[in-house]
């Protein structure tokens, strides 16, 4: 049977002309990419369209990816600079929240919370600065190590980690007045 | 460990970023400390609740790139067949002045195009340029024509029967004498038509092989 390509095999064939290949990296990093600027930007549409502009640009700029195991960092770096360029961005709100609540995931069995308490964290979390916002999305919901957030959001790790302690406050303490 | 660099460890610890041998002494650490146990418990809280609350969903469309081979829009395919078209037009027009050789002429106040290959059928045009000497000669002979006809019709009798009378005589003489000036002014006025005539005709390109052909010939204005 055969195993997936890697990320660096994929880049590599790209690179050598084929293009099935870098849409096999896309099918591989659309979800997680677009739910990372989804939650970012509290809005669907401005983060289709960064999503879209960053696999634009990192197809055309691939040449440029020295360390090719590391797509997926450099192309979240990329869709990072885009939507802190991006002036459309509108500021989180909870209206927004509310709206991606509707969402049919959210409503998933395996995630039996109240409507109300995923909105109150949903706030929470869009109410961070968005340095701070960042770090707790790369980490808690992609799963990113510190070194890679690095290279993400082109930040010392020790910075990263005390944005992640600060921000983990506010939620805590977020969270218990929400009590 | 104390539990200062426990805590330091904790986003590690969650993140699971940790060297056994690191995990190994949390655990040992976690055991003994009541408070470590409860920071992680809330690291560990906090980061189940916010997956919880905002689950990954799919995009509403896919994210294609654009395909290098793409497909040519129909403005581009009509540009590319009007430049084609607009090559061939001139190519073959091109083509048509080599092969026909068009010669304008301007004679009489009438302008006429003639083909090279149509004149050519005849044998006796040819699209080489008429050479000066051939004009004058052409000139030559029509106003030695012209002086013979002069004075034919300056002495229409020759040998006259009837003895003119003094008077008629000087008469006669006195037109002649007119007629012969006529002449000179004639030619003076067709030799400078003949010089344009030439350089005309030196410029069309056109011309008779034969200059016996009487079609060709300048004729003389006579006025």
């Amino acid at each position: 049977m055969k195993t997936a390509e890697t990320d660096k095999e994929l880049v590599e064939q790209a690179l050598g002309g084929r293009v099935e290949a870098f849409n096999l990296l896309v099918w591989r990093w659309q979800r997680q990419l677009y739910n990372f600027l989804l939650r970012l930007t509290g809005n669907r549409s401005v983060a289709e369209d960064i999503c879209q502009e960053a696999f634009l640009r990192s197809y055309l700029n691939l040449k440029e990816l020295r360390e090719r195991e590391r797509f997926a960092s450099w192309l979240f770096r990329i869709a990072v600079n885009l939507y802190r360029t991006d002036r459309r961005r509108p500021a989180p709100l909870a209206a927004d929240c509310a709206e991606l609540s509707d969402s049919g995931n959210a409503r998933d069995s395996a995630h039996p919370m109240s409507r109300e308490m995923q909105l109150a964290i949903r706030t929470l979390i869009s109410r961070l600065e968005p340095e701070l916002r960042e770090v707790v999305l790369l980490r808690f919901f992609h799963g990113f190590q510190f070194d890679e957030m690095s290279g993400i959001l082109d930040c010392p790790v020790g910075t990263l980690k005390s944005r992640l302690y600060k921000a983990v406050d506010e939620l805590r303490t977020g969270l218990e007045s929400q009590k | 460990m104390n539990c200062t660099d426990f805590e330091k460890l904790i986003a590690e610890r969650v993140g699971e970023e940790l060297s056994a041998e690191q995990k190994a002494e949390m655990d040992v650490h976690e055991k003994s400390c009541a408070h470590c146990r409860l920071v992680l418990a809330e690291w560990q809280k906090i980061q189940t609740l916010l997956l919880a609350s905002w689950p990954a969903e799919e995009p509403r469309r896919p994210f294609f790139l654009p395909n290098p081979r793409r497909q040519t829009t129909w403005l581009e395919t009509a540009r590319t067949w009007f430049g084609l078209a607009s090559m061939a037009t001139v190519t073959g027009c091109f083509l048509l002045l080599v092969v026909l050789r068009p010669a304008v002429s301007y004679d009489h106040s009438q302008l006429s195009i003639n083909f090279g290959a149509a004149r050519s059928e005849g044998g006796t045009m040819s699209a080489q340029a008429v050479t000066q000497a051939q004009v004058q000669a052409w000139v030559r002979q029509a106003l030695e024509q012209a002086t013979v006809a002069g004075v034919a019709e300056a002495q229409p009798t020759s040998g006259a029967s009837q003895i003119p009378s003094s008077t008629e005589e000087a008469r006669r003489v006195t037109q002649i004498g007119v007629q012969v000036e006529m002449l000179k002014e004639n030619q003076s006025a067709l030799w400078q038509q003949v010089e344009q005539h030439g350089l005309y005709l030196q410029s069309a390109w056109r011309g008779p092989s034969d200059p016996s052909d009487s079609k060709e010939k300048p004729t003389f204005n006579r006025q």
